[in-house]
C-alpha cells in the first residue's frame, strides 16, 4: 500500500526535463480520466475538451482581460468544471458505448468550432497569441524550464494525491460501486446519478488543473490540443497503463510519452509502430500493464503495490 | 429558376447520392456492431483504404472503375479477415467491459497504423479515381455529374444485394439470428465465431466499397477517413445500433441534413450541426429510429 512517489526532483538533463513536464500533464488527465472510465465506469471521452476548454479560458483571460495568469488559472479551473457538469448532464442518463458516442460529440463541436473560428475570437487553427505564463518571460530559457518542472511536478505530486485521497474515501467506494454494478448499488444506497456527476465533476477539474497548466506554460493554446491523435494518446496511457488501477495511468503516462519521444527518430514510422503497439497491448493485455506488474512485484518480492 | 429551387436541387441530389454512399458505409459499422457489440473505429481507415485500393487497380492495371470497385469489394472482404484474426478471435469471451474497451482501442490502433502505410505508401497528395461515364447535365445552377449518378446507383445496388443476403442467403439469416441473440443462435447450431469472422469480412467489403464510392465522388486524401466515420456514427446511431433498415432509411435523412447545412449555411458547419443532432438524438431518444431496445439502462 504504498503510495508511487516517482518521479524526485534530481537533476537530469535539460531536454529531459520538457518530456517529463508532458509526462506530469498527461499523467493527470490520464488519472483523470482513469478516475471516470476506469474506476466510476463512466465511458467519456470528454477529458480532452475539458482539458482544452480550461486551458482556453485561462489563455483567453490573461489576453482579453490582462489578468495576472494565477487569477486566470483559477478561473479557467472553475470553468472548467462547469464545463464537464455541462457534459456530464445529458451522459449520465446514457450507458456503455453511448456515453462515448454523446462525449465524443461534444469534443468534437468543440474542436469543430475551435479551427472554423474566423472571428479571431479564439485565434482558430492557429490557437491564441502568445503570452505570459506563471514565470516571467524575461527568465532564461534554462530558469524558466526549470521552475515551470517544480511548478508541473507540484500539480502532479497534488493530483495524485487528490487520486489517491478520492479512491480510499467512502466516495472512491461509491464510485467502484457504480463501476462495477450501478443496480446492486443504487439497491444499498448510492445515488448512481449523483455519484456520477460527482466523477465527472472531480475528473473534470483534475484535468482542467492539467490545462490550466498547460495554458501557462506554453503560452499558447491551440485546436491541436483536440486533435483525434492527441486524444487517442492519452486515452492509451490510461489503457495501456491499466485502467481502474491506482497508478495504472501514471505508468502508462510514463511509458506512452517516452515511446512518442523515442519514436520522434523513426519519423514515419512513427505512427504505424504507435498503431501496432496499441493494437498489440489491448489484445494481449486487455487489463492494461499495471495488473502484470503488481503480479510480477506480488510474486517476487512480496509486495502489494498497487491499488 | 430562383435560388430557392435550384439550392433544392443541389439539396436533392447530393442527398440521394451521399445519402446512398453513407448508407452503405453505415450498415457496414452497423452490422458489425449489431453482430459482435464491436465499435469499429477503423471504420474510417477501411474507407479510405477502400478508395486507395480501387485507385491502384485503376491507375495501375487501367481497369475500369466499375471492375477497380469490385476488387476493392475484395480486397475488404480480406481486411476483415485480417482484422478478425488480429483482434477480435483472441479477445472473444472476454466480457463485457473489457470486451467493449479492448475491441475500441485495438480499432483505434488498427486505424492509425492503416493510415500511416496509406501515407507512407501513397504519399499526401490528392488522388482522383477515373469517372465511368463522361458528362453532366446542368439543371438550373446545380451540375449533376453522371459519374455521380452511377456511383449512387452502385451503392444502391450494394444495399439491395446485401439486404437480400441477409434475408435469404443461408449465412445472412445465420448472421441476423446472431446479432438478435448469440446464445439463441448458438443452442440452434449456428457457431458464433465463424459468424463473427463472417459479419467483419461482409461489414469490411462493404466499408472499403463504399470508400472507393466516396473516392469516387470526391478525391482521395490519406487523411480522409475521420470525417466519413463520425457521420457514419452519426448515422448509425440515428437509425439505431444494430438495426440495417433504421441505418439505410437514417442514413438518407442524415445526408439530407448534411446536404441542407452544407448549401444553406456553409460546409464547415455540416459536421457540428450533426454532432449536435447526435446529442439531441441521444438525449431524447437513444436508441434511434428502429434501435431494439437493450436493457442498458439504470
Amino acid at each position: 500500500m504504498s503510495v508511487i512517489f516517482g518521479i524526485l526532483p534530481f537533476i537530469i538533463p535539460e531536454y529531459l526535463l520538457s518530456t517529463m513536464i508532458l509526462f506530469f500533464v498527461w499523467a493527470v488527465v490520464a488519472q483523470s480520466w482513469n478516475l471516470v472510465w476506469g474506476i466510476a465506469g463512466l465511458w467519456s471521452m470528454g477529458q480532452m475538451a475539458i482539458f482544452a476548454m480550461a486551458g482556453y479560458c485561462t489563455g483567453w483571460l490573461i489576453i482579453h482581460f490582462n489578468l495576472s495568469p494565477f487569477i486566470s488559472v483559477f478561473f479557467g479551473i472553475i470553468i472548467s468544471v462547469f464545463a464537464s457538469l455541462i457534459i456530464a448532464l445529458p451522459s449520465i442518463r446514457l450507458q456503455g458505448v453511448y456515453v462515448i458516442l454523446m462525449t465524443i460529440s461534444f469534443h468534437e463541436i468543440f474542436r469543430i468550432l475551435l479551427t472554423n473560428d474566423t472571428t479571431g475570437f479564439t485565434g482558430g487553427i492557429f490557437g491564441l497569441p502568445m503570452y505570459e505564463g506563471f514565470v516571467s518571460d524575461s527568465l532564461g530559457f534554462s530558469e524558466k524550464i526549470f521552475v515551470q518542472y517544480y511548478i508541473g511536478l507540484a500539480m502532479f505530486v497534488f493530483a495524485t494525491l487528490i487520486i489517491w485521497l478520492v479512491l480510499n474515501s467512502r466516495l472512491g467506494l461509491a464510485f467502484k460501486a457504480i463501476g462495477l454494478e450501478p443496480i446492486y448499488a443504487s439497491s444499498r444506497g448510492i445515488s448512481v446519478y449523483g455519484t456520477q456527476i460527482k466523477a465527472f465533476l472531480i475528473g473534470g477539474g483534475l484535468a482542467g488543473i492539467a490545462g490550466a497548466y498547460w495554458a501557462q506554460y506554453f503560452g499558447t493554446m491551440q485546436p491541436a490540443v483536440l486533435s483525434y491523435d492527441t486524444m487517442v494518446l492519452v486515452f492509451a496511457m490510461m489503457v495501456v497503463g491499466g485502467w481502474g488501477t491506482f497508478s495504472g495511468p501514471i505508468i502508462g503516462a510514463l511509458i506512452m510519452v517516452f515511446i512518442s519521444e523515442f519514436l520522434h527518430a523513426t519519423h514515419q514510422y512513427r505512427l504505424m509502430i504507435l498503431g501496432i503497439l496499441i493494437i498489440s497491448t489491448s489484445v494481449l493485455l486487455p487489463g492494461g500493464l499495471a495488473p502484470l506488474i503488481n503480479k510480477f512485484f506480488n510474486k517476487y518480492f512480496k509486495i502489494n503495490i498497487f491499488v | 429558376m430562383g435560388l430557392f429551387l435550384n439550392t433544392l436541387v443541389a439539396i436533392a441530389y447530393t442527398t440521394v447520392v451521399l445519402g446512398s454512399i453513407f448508407a452503405a458505409s453505415s450498415v457496414s459499422l452497423s452490422l458489425i456492431y449489431g453482430t459482435m457489440r464491436f465499435l469499429n473505429l477503423a471504420h474510417g481507415s477501411f474507407l479510405v483504404i477502400g478508395g486507395y485500393v480501387a485507385w491502384v487497380f485503376a491507375h495501375y492495371l487501367g481497369l475500369p472503375l466499375y471492375l477497380a470497385i469490385v476488387f476493392a469489394t475484395g480486397f475488404g472482404f480480406a481486411l476483415g479477415l485480417f482484422t478478425y484474426f488480429i483482434m477480435l478471435k483472441p479477445l472473444l469471451g472476454i466480457g463485457s467491459p473489457k470486451w467493449d474497451i479492448a475491441t475500441i482501442i485495438a480499432s483505434v490502433g488498427l486505424a492509425i497504423f492503416l493510415e500511416a502505410a496509406i501515407l507512407l505508401i501513397f504519399g499526401p497528395r490528392l488522388k482522383a479515381l477515373p469517372h465511368a461515364i463522361e458528362g453532366s447535365v446542368i439543371i438550373g445552377t446545380t451540375v449533376i455529374r453522371y459519374n455521380a449518378l452511377f456511383i449512387g446507383a452502385v451503392a444502391i445496388a450494394m444495399l439491395v444485394i446485401t439486404n437480400w443476403y441477409l434475408t435469404n442467403s443461408r449465412n445472412g439469416i445465420a448472421l441476423r439470428a446472431v446479432a438478435s441473440d448469440v446464445d439463441a443462435a448458438y443452442l440452434m447450431g449456428i457457431p458464433s465465431s465463424k459468424m463473427f469472422a463472417s459479419a467483419i469480412a461482409i461489414s469490411g467489403a462493404l466499408a472499403t466499397s463504399a470508400g472507393a464510392l466516396l473516392g469516387s465522388f470526391y478525391l482521395l486524401k490519406p487523411d480522409r477517413g475521420l470525417d466519413p466515420m463520425m457521420t457514419a456514427i452519426v448515422v448509425v446511431v440515428f437509425g439505431g445500433l444494430g438495426s440495417i433498415k433504421g441505418t439505410i432509411i437514417a442514413a438518407y435523412i442524415v445526408g439530407f441534413i448534411q446536404a441542407f447545412v452544407a448549401l444553406t449555411i456553409g460546409i464547415k458547419w455540416s459536421l457540428p450541426v450533426l454532432f449536435a443532432f447526435m446529442i439531441v438524438v441521444l438525449i431524447f431518444r437513444p436508441y434511434g429510429l428502429y434501435g431494439e431496445s437493450q436493457q442498458k439502462r439504470i
